[in-house]
């Protein structure tokens, strides 16, 4: 199989989900972290503002009055590291000179700042106490690692993302399996078409089916219904070929062995009679052999729309009739060409086209005989036509009708011949959506094979 | 004249070198399409017969091989193959004709003969149609071992009728043959030129042939002389 559809539509689900899926793993990441900075900036303002109750006034000098427990307490965290300084101006009161210099204009409000002291990370807030009872200014900063931040980070995704992954491993499980048990009708049918022998070209049965499975399975019996038709016609057709070779080769046999034994016996006049009957059942045979391949290229399928080009009917009807000139001058027949002065242009397939007239200048040349007169002409009015024209037994009216038909032979008949040639003529036209009809001579006496071009 | 055969299957090749033979050409036969490139290339033919489905070099490359040595040899290709489109890749690629398997021997000898008649007179040598020996560009002809001066309009017809020998001439073409010296012919002026040559030649045992709507063509009615 060379696509899956299951695993296609499995496979576009999943993509989808999983974009999904990290587009909010992002936005899970940035709400956690927001929330992580509220809780915990608000607790390191409380922690700054704390010290706000440790500042002590002595002769407008501003000092930080903080014991050495309570400065333990303070800084005191088993997770995170917190740092602190105060100043007023650029006076240190205490603390951290490590601290980095909060910049900008700090007011009232609390300042917050990610920065880092000795290259770890920190979340830093500034804030500016101004009182009445301070004679400046003081600026109180209190910087903390940020393990507990991270912490509570990763866990409010790993909470959120966790359920998420299992609701997507179901989904798929649930589409996977949805998706096969909706392709089983599929399936089913795949399996039954294999298990059929290379000749079974029978209906596909098209009930139990979605309705979307039925489409195919009707369309796909169409085709089994014209395959089985063509092959039959096929099958038809190789049966009546090697039926039609096997007379002519069967008279090569016999009088081949006639030759051979009449050799033996010195038997001279018997022995030539033999070796001219082989001599024309091999030329039958040859034909035969010609005809059926003619036949086959005829087929509709073997014929491509870019092989149909105009071409110039006098020029080509000229090219034909030269070819059979050395036949007819052999049996004295006076064969001749009657084609108007201008070129007559009608989109052929060339090589088809050859074949047919051929086939009609060889039946009149066989049918009319020795020193009969057959005339190859074209005509532009009121269609295109190429006609052949003879002045032999011609064709009874009540036969007109089969003559075209495959391997059928006129009854009257005692030229040799397969019955081929004219069907090829016909399928030829056929191929050229042009008419084939046959008619008396203007002669009166003989047969005019026509092949009008609409 | 020396002929080259190269066929592959022994039934048709002994067939065909026995017919060959009877009708006293001299031949060679050689089954294999490299061995045949190098045995032409050592020796002289004036015609070869090649099929085109050979083992170890096909016809057609053999075929293309040989143009490009040497120009000159009239090749025939014999194949099984017929589509028009396997017609033109074996004329394209060199072949001066085109034989389809299977043919009787009659067809091929007559092809060889004007094949080798064609090419004699492309060359400006003896051309033999019964009676007749023509020379193109000499001024007179031999026929029955005797010299005839002939007109220049017969002449030329005499020799395009010549060069095409066995092929049918349109009146077309003789018509621009003659028109060389001036002003194109009228039907009727080709019509009585064929009358006087046709007039001359019929005692000789030649005809010159007229087909309906075809044109002429140059006939013998002696066995073909090679």
């Amino acid at each position: 199989m060379a696509v899956s559809l299951q695993r296609g539509l499995v496979l576009r689900l999943i993509t989808t989900i999983v974009v999904l899926f990290l587009l909010d793993a992002v936005a899970c990441y940035y709400t956690a972290m927001h929330f992580s900075n509220v809780v915990y900036d608000r607790w390191l303002v409380d922690s700054a503002r704390s010290l706000t109750t440790a500042l002590k006034v002595d002769n407008n000098r501003i000092s930080l009055d903080l014991p050495h427990v309570a400065r333990d307490i303070f800084q005191f965290d088993e997770i995170d590291k917190t740092y602190f300084r105060v100043s007023s101006g650029t006076v240190l009161i205490a603390g951290d000179t490590r601290l980095p210099q909060a910049s900008g204009t700090v007011n009232e409000q609390e300042h917050f700042l990610d920065t880092d002291i000795d290259r770890i990370p920190v979340r830093l807030v500034a804030v500016k106490i101004s009182r009445s009872l301070l004679p400046a200014p003081v600026l109180i900063e209190v910087a903390e690692t940020l393990n507990k931040r991270l912490r509570l980070r990763r866990e409010i995704v790993l909470a959120m993302v966790a359920p998420q992954l299992t609701l997507i491993a179901t989904a798929i499980a649930a589409a996977w399996l949805g998706i096969s048990l909706g392709l089983k009708p599929l399936t089913t049918l795949a399996e039954q078409l294999e298990a059929r022998g290379h000749d079974n070209l029978s209906p596909v049965p098209e009930q139990g089916l979605p309705r979307e499975a039925r489409v195919l399975v009707s369309k796909m019996n169409g085709l089994f219904s014209r395959l089985e038709h063509s092959m039959a016609m096929q099958r038809r057709f190789i049966a009546d070929a090697a039926h039609q070779l096997r007379t002519p080769l069967a008279a090569v046999l016999l009088h081949a062995e006639r030759a051979e034994q009449a050799r033996s016996a010195l038997d001279r006049e018997e022995g030539g009679n033999a070796l001219r009957s082989l001599h024309s059942a091999a030329q039958r045979a040859t034909r035969v052999s010609h005809q059926l391949l003619s036949l086959a290229r005829a087929e509709p399928d073997a014929i491509r729309d870019e092989d149909f080009k105009p071409t110039d009917l006098v020029a080509l009807a000229r090219r034909i009739g030269e070819e059979w000139i050395p036949h007819a001058l052999v049996q004295n027949s006076d064969f001749g060409l009657a084609v108007p002065s201008h070129p007559v242009i009608v989109p052929v397939h060339a090589g088809l086209l050859t074949e047919c007239i051929s086939n009609l200048i060889d039946n009149a040349l066989r049918y009319a005989g020795p020193h009969s007169c057959i005339t190859l002409s074209v005509s532009d009015l009121p269609v295109p036509t190429i006609a052949v024209e003879d002045n032999g037994p011609g064709v009874p009216l009540q036969e007109r009708a089969r003559i075209f038909e495959r391997f059928y032979r006129l009854p009257s008949s005692n030229v040799s011949g397969c019955g081929l040639g004219l069907s090829i003529v016909s399928e030829i036209a056929k191929t050229h959506r042009a008419k084939v009809r046959v008619e008396d001579a203007s002669t009166g006496r003989g047969a005019r094979f026509v092949i009008a071009f609409a | 004249m020396r002929l080259l055969l190269v066929e592959d299957d022994p039934d048709l090749r002994i067939a065909m070198v026995n017919h060959l033979r009877r009708s006293k050409f001299e031949i060679e036969c050689i089954s294999d399409g490299q061995d045949a490139l190098e045995n032409l290339t050592a020796r002289e033919y004036d015609l070869g017969i090649i099929d085109i489905g050979l083992p170890r070099l096909d016809g057609l490359t053999l075929v293309r091989s040989l143009r490009r040595r040497s120009r000159g040899l009239p090749i025939i290709i014999v194949t099984a193959r017929d589509s028009l489109a396997d017609r033109i890749d074996g004329l394209e690629c060199g072949a001066d004709d085109y034989l389809v398997k299977p043919f009787e021997y009659a067809e091929l000898e007559a092809r060889i003969r004007a094949l080798l008649r064609r090419h004699r007179a492309d060359r400006k040598l003896t051309v033999k149609i019964g009676a007749l020996q023509f020379t193109p560009g000499e001024p007179h002809v031999r026929l029955n071992d005797t010299d005839v001066r002939l007109p220049a309009k017969e002449a030329a017809l005499l020799e395009i009728l010549v060069l095409r020998s066995g092929k049918v001439v349109r009146k077309t073409e003789i018509a621009d043959r003659l028109t060389r010296r001036g002003d194109p012919p009228t039907d009727t002026a080709i019509e009585i030129c064929v009358h006087r040559l046709r007039r001359r030649l019929g005692p000789h045992g030649l005809n010159v042939r007229t087909l309906r709507g075809f044109g002429y063509l140059l006939e013998s009615s002696a066995t073909n002389g090679g």
